[in-house]
């Protein structure tokens, strides 16, 4: 199936498509497209797509403005008229004025109506009967034909016709670019290279390229500046084209000129086959891909016009050479290698006066502005403006820059994260001093003085024993640690002493995991130490774990036979003869609840709280959970008995209960240690804070030195 | 009557937390900065770079007691640290005393890994019971600071004067340690040992700080509410009681 | 199944047992005090249990760092193997025997005692140093009123120094005063803490350990 590639993205699309159904870019371009409607925008060469510019951006200058004016009263509307008259270059400066109008203008490109003849003649749009030519017959099926093609079609015979009357209207070889031209003299010079193609092809080579005329927008402007001939080459090719004599009618156009032939698809009139050549990039969407015509160029007639161009242009021509730039001989001489090198814009103004710029975009035309050398100046910049200026600052931040550069490939040794030094000298020498302190006390202790003031909490508690029937059923919440075993031994020593001596029957249970093992022994050594012979499942028994928290808390105060069931070593707990008549907690005669731990000692007292008589409620705490109970034990009215807390208290009730114990024995050693932990403390803290503050100085020091 | 006093107070508070959380959408509240969180937030960040973990102490809070209040901050820390570090090459790992939060714990991260879409490894040794008793849970999790390069220790939950070898630990290993507890002895604790102790509500306030959703905020809201309604209430009572009413 | 629990059915489970054991401690319903002490006792069982499953973690770890030969593995051993003597000792020979007294008494009671002589070498270095680390007002407080405190809970060399020590001294009464005032505002800010959180827990509006 037949396709068409995209110019933009090389897609093939169907062949009825006008624009890319990828990238949306135009297949045909604009001006290629037989004209159908209003032709003014492609006939300039700005796409339809071009939009109008705004009134309030005018970008034309005011001599061109005035220019236009000028020429557009001067143009009469026969602008369309002209077919073939209107040849590539626009000779006459209305043309490219009114095509940089077209460029430039405020207004619509479809609101002009100056089109450059030779656009005209290309699009064969004329309003007249388009005359079918090999060429066009090509053009018209779709490829659109290179507008320098447009010598040899089927046009040129009605543009014979008509070209009479243009000239007569206006000359037609004002227009026309091949004025003063003499193509056997181009053809000698610029095809230097080519010594046989230019004696096989003695055509007519303009030495002005077909693309003058054309815009530079629509050139290749790299091409358009580096190839752009030298004045030397440019005067060679003048002075070539000054000796060599004119062709006769005809003869050039039995030949195919050199430059013709070295266009691209000169391979496919060497038998390779005929298909249409994508044009540059730059033009592409803009020139029609090339096709191969059938017909020679060497087989066109050209118009008798075209005969007396050549007549007639020489003598201009030559004074055009002599005001080529460098830049345009280098075209020239490109086009001798057979590029198809854009050539500038000659300007072929017959009004040879009107000088033709020769740098910037509008090189090559006539009849603008001169920038040079007048206004642009070249100055050689002052010495002031060529040295850089730069601050202390800069120079210091460029100077860390570069540093900051230099160190990057450095290797820098990677800190080792500073771990705390564990002092383990200055905890060893605490350790021992404690040892030494202990060890001291206990030695001591034969002749320590226990505590004088009856503690208040110890009172309460003596008295609560005291009232205890024999053989009392007591319940003993243990939930200790075996870390703080030793301490709670020495607070309730005392106390479990005094109700052994009672005959009191004593129920285990504990609301941790260790608590169990730990009632078991403190009972154990309590009677081991006092001489008392209670034995387990006689003298207590041990519920065990009691689960659950809080929670289990409250559900063995409301139902403490259910909760509780059996004895840790899985006998029934409450079918003994002592417990039979247990169901409730006030069912026991005192509650002793023995904790290190405040929150349950808070958690067991918040839940016993209406389940047990005040009265038969005590706790023996650790020194540490004694202020968080004392709010209970002060309250009015009170929610405990007694709060018996940490060894003082033991020792106290030893000493009232006359019965010696571990509180007494450990009181010293404890009073020791208390006093060395605070000598230590004391010392300690002011050796660190020495530290710290002469480390602040040294900082603050070496931040200031800075 | 203490029993319907309770109640009442537990749905104000209820009514204020939901109020709140609804109004938070649209003014939310200002938390004052609390130079703990602002640390750990860097930390965090210095941990995962360095390929060091995070290990949270969760303490040994029974499910069935008040104290698991702060249990329940510690497992919300530690969702959201996992949810930020999982990623890393040492993902954050939590050490509890108590059964059932370890098994909470376990159930955070694997929720965490799922979100994520990482299928979890290894849970039981990342959300592990260290001891069934405080010292033994502080000397295992004193192991787990010591062999996991631990570079930040929180200990957020129900922790006693057992936290002190926790800290210590902690110390040795030159590793942060932002610690909070709800029990008063180890507030006492973490004010010497540890580099940025948590007083009071302070540790309740640990969530809100580590993410923006407007329930914890509003949390924060009511009970700052509530605590100015205590005083209030307080003196007025004072006041009263003085002049014999 | 797994995402069935995980759907907003656990949320409503746990929003219905919570607030029938609150209102059942609130309200005195014959029905809902049943109720709740039903729910009660579930949850006493759960805790054991849950105890169980975490000894078993316990092993399991330490049986993993067993196998994988680090050098921690002694520990794992030892572990393991005092794990298994207590549990043939406690189950075959009872808490009762001596044996297993003297494994308290001289095995776990000695270790744990030793564990809290660390703790209070450790409390000692750490205040000794609080100064360095945290040089503040509230460091410096804090510091005194530990001395103050230590000072006033024993008579220095046998001697009670009457402002100091007794009961109407001026420690006595900072300790009623300022202490339990001051132990009193933590502990409403630490119940208001923890009321709220129960609310979040409660109502489904925060689950800090799962989804």
């Amino acid at each position: 199936m037949e396709t068409q590639r995209c110019p933009m993205c090389g897609r093939p699309n169907p062949p009825e498509l006008e624009v890319c159904q990828y990238c949306q870019a135009r297949l045909k371009p604009l001006w290629a497209e037989p004209s159908t409607g209003s032709s003014e925008a492609r006939e300039a060469g700005i796409s339809k797509s071009k939009p109008g510019l705004e009134p309030e951006e005018p970008l034309l200058p005011d001599w061109l403005i005035a220019s236009r004016g000028q020429m557009s009263d001067e143009e009469p509307p026969q602008s369309e008229e002209r077919g073939e008259d209107a040849f590539l270059l626009p000779p006459e400066e209305v043309e490219i004025d009114n095509f940089l109008g077209d460029l430039f203008s405020d207004e619509p490109a479809e609101e002009k109506e100056d089109v450059p003849e030779w656009l005209q003649a290309l699009r064969g749009e004329k309003i007249s009967e388009p005359q079918s030519s090999p060429l066009s017959e090509s053009g018209e099926q779709g490829e659109p034909l290179p507008f320098w093609l447009g010598l040899g079609t089927g046009e040129t015979e009605q543009a014979h016709a008509e070209s009479a009357s243009a000239e007569e209207k206006v000359p037609p070889f004002t227009e026309s670019p091949f004025e003063g031209i003499d193509f056997d003299s181009d053809l000698l010079s610029l095809e230097e290279e080519k010594p046989a193609e230019i004696g096989a092809q003695p055509d007519i080579q303009p030495s002005l390229s077909p693309f003058e005329g054309i815009e530079p927008f629509l050139l290749e402007e790299e091409k358009l500046l580096s190839e752009s001939p030298s004045p030397v080459e440019e005067k060679t090719a003048l002075r070539a084209e000054e000796t060599a004599p004119l062709p006769a009618e005809g003869d050039w156009t039995s030949e195919t000129p050199p430059w013709l032939e070295a266009l691209p698809g000169l391979e496919w009139e060497q038998g390779e086959p005929r298909g249409e050549e994508m044009p540059p990039e730059f033009l592409q969407g803009v020139v029609p891909p090339f096709v191969e015509a059938d017909e020679e160029l060497s087989e066109i007639e050209f118009p008798e016009w075209l005969n007396q161009v050549e007549r007639s242009i020489e003598p201009e021509l030559e004074a055009v050479m002599d005001t080529l730039t460098p830049p345009a001989i280098e075209m020239l001489a490109d086009q001798e290698e057979g590029e198809i090198v854009p050539k500038e814009v000659e300007e072929s103004h017959p009004q040879e006066d009107i000088p033709i710029e020769v740098v910037g975009p509008l090189h090559g035309l006539r009849g603008v502005l001169p920038a040079e050398p007048l206004v642009a100046e070249q100055k050689k910049p002052s010495k002031a403006l060529s040295e850089l200026l730069v601050t202390d600052k800069q120079r210091a931040q460029a100077e860390l820059f570069l540093r900051l550069i230099e160190e990057e490939g450095k290797p820098k040794p990677i800190p080792a994260a500073k771990r705390a030094k564990p002092h383990t000298l200055w905890r060893a020498l605490i350790f021992l001093a404690l040892v030494v302190a202990a060890t001291i006390g206990y030695l001591l202790a034969p002749f320590s003085t226990p505590p004088q003031e009856l503690s208040v909490g110890v009172f309460d508690a003596m008295q609560a024993v005291n009232q205890l029937p024999a053989q009392a059923p007591v319940l003993l919440i243990v939930d200790l640690e075996g870390s703080d075993f030793a301490e709670m031994q020495a607070t309730t020593g005392a106390m479990l002493d005094q109700m052994m001596i009672k005959g009191a029957f004593f129920v285990l249970v504990s609301a941790n995991q260790n608590g169990a093992l730990q009632a078991d022994r403190l009972l154990r050594e309590v009677s081991r130490l006092n001489g008392h012979h209670y034995q387990p499942s006689v003298g207590w028994v041990n519920l065990g774990y009691l689960p659950g928290g809080a929670a289990g808390m409250q559900a063995f105060v409301q139902s403490l036979t259910e909760v509780m069931p059996t004895t840790i070593d899985g006998d029934a707990a409450w079918q003994s003869d002592r417990l039979k008549n247990i169901r409730t907690l006030s069912d026991f005669n005192l509650v002793v609840v023995i904790t290190e731990d405040s929150t349950r000692a808070r958690q067991w007292l918040e839940q016993m709280k209406g389940h047990v008589p005040v009265s038969r409620l005590i706790f023996a705490v650790s020194a540490q959970v004694e202020p968080i109970l004392r709010p209970y034990y002060e309250a009015n009215p009170r929610q405990v008995q007694s709060v018996l807390a940490g060894i003082r208290d033991g020792a106290i009730y030893e000493t009232q209960a006359a019965r010696r114990g571990w509180a007494m024995q450990l009181w010293d050693a404890y009073t020791f240690v208390v006093m060395m932990g605070i000598a230590l403390i004391f010392l300690g803290s002011l050796v660190y804070a020495l530290f710290a503050l002469l480390a602040r100085r040294k900082g603050r020091a070496e931040r200031e030195g800075r | 009557m203490s029993d319907e006093i309770g109640l009442l107070i537990f749905l104000a508070l209820g009514v204020l937390m939901v109020f709140f959380t609804v109004v938070q959408r649209k003014k939310p509240y200002t938390l004052r900065e609390l130079p703990a969180f602002q640390r750990l937030r860097r930390a965090i960040g210095l941990a995962v770079e360095d390929g060091r973990r995070i290990h949270v102490a969760l303490g040994r809070g029974n499910v069935m007691s008040e104290n698991f209040g702060s249990s329940l901050i510690g497992l919300g820390v530690l969702k959201r640290l996992t949810g930020i570090a999982l990623i890393a090459d040492r993902p954050p790992i939590a050490s509890s005393g108590e059964g059932s939060l370890m098994l909470l714990a376990q159930q955070g991260l694997q929720a965490a890994h799922r979100r994520l879409g990482i299928l979890p490894q290894d849970l039981p040794r990342k959300a592990l019971l260290t001891g069934t008793t405080p010292l033994s849970y502080a000397v295992g999790s004193q192991m787990e600071i010591r062999d996991e390069r631990v570079a930040v220790d929180l200990l957020i939950g129900h922790l006693g004067n057992e936290a002190a070898l926790i800290c210590d630990a902690s110390h040795q290993q030159g590793n942060l340690s932002i610690a909070g507890s709800d029990d008063l002895t180890a507030q006492a604790v973490f004010a010497a040992a540890a580099t940025h102790p948590l007083f009071g509500e302070e540790v309740y306030a640990a969530v809100a700080y580590m993410d923006d959703e407007a329930v914890h905020r509003a949390s924060l809201q009511a009970q700052d509410l509530a605590r100015w309604i205590i005083i209030l209430f307080l003196i007025i009572a004072s006041v009263v009681k003085l002049i014999g009413l | 199944m797994r995402s069935f629990l995980r759907s907003p059915f656990s949320t409503l489970i746990t929003l219905l047992t919570g607030l029938v054991v609150l209102l059942g401690y609130f309200l005195d319903i014959e029905p809902l005090r049943e109720l709740r002490f039903r729910f009660l006792q579930w949850a006493v069982l759960l805790a054991a249990v849950s105890l169980m499953l975490g000894v078993f973690n316990l092993l399991r770890v330490h049986w993993s760092r067993l196998r994988e030969s680090t050098s921690k593995a002694l520990y794992s051993l030892t572990f393991l193997g005092g794990f298994v003597l207590a549990v043939l000792m406690a189950g075959l020979l009872g808490i009762q025997h001596f044996l297993t007294h003297a494994v308290v008494d001289y095995v776990i009671v000695p270790i744990e005692a030793s564990l809290f002589v660390v703790i209070l070498v450790t409390l000692i270095y750490a205040l000794t140093r609080s100064l360095q680390n945290r040089f503040s007002v509230f460091s410096l407080v804090f510091l005194l009123t530990v001395l103050f405190s230590l000072l006033a809970s024993v008579p220095l060399l046998g001697v009670e120094i009457p402002f100091l020590h007794g009961g109407e001294s001026i420690f006595a009464i900072g300790q009623r005063v300022l202490g339990a005032a001051g132990v009193r505002g933590l502990l409403i800010g630490v119940a208001l803490g923890s009321v709220i959180t129960g609310i979040r827990v409660l109502f489904g509006l925060d689950r800090p350990y799962g989804e």
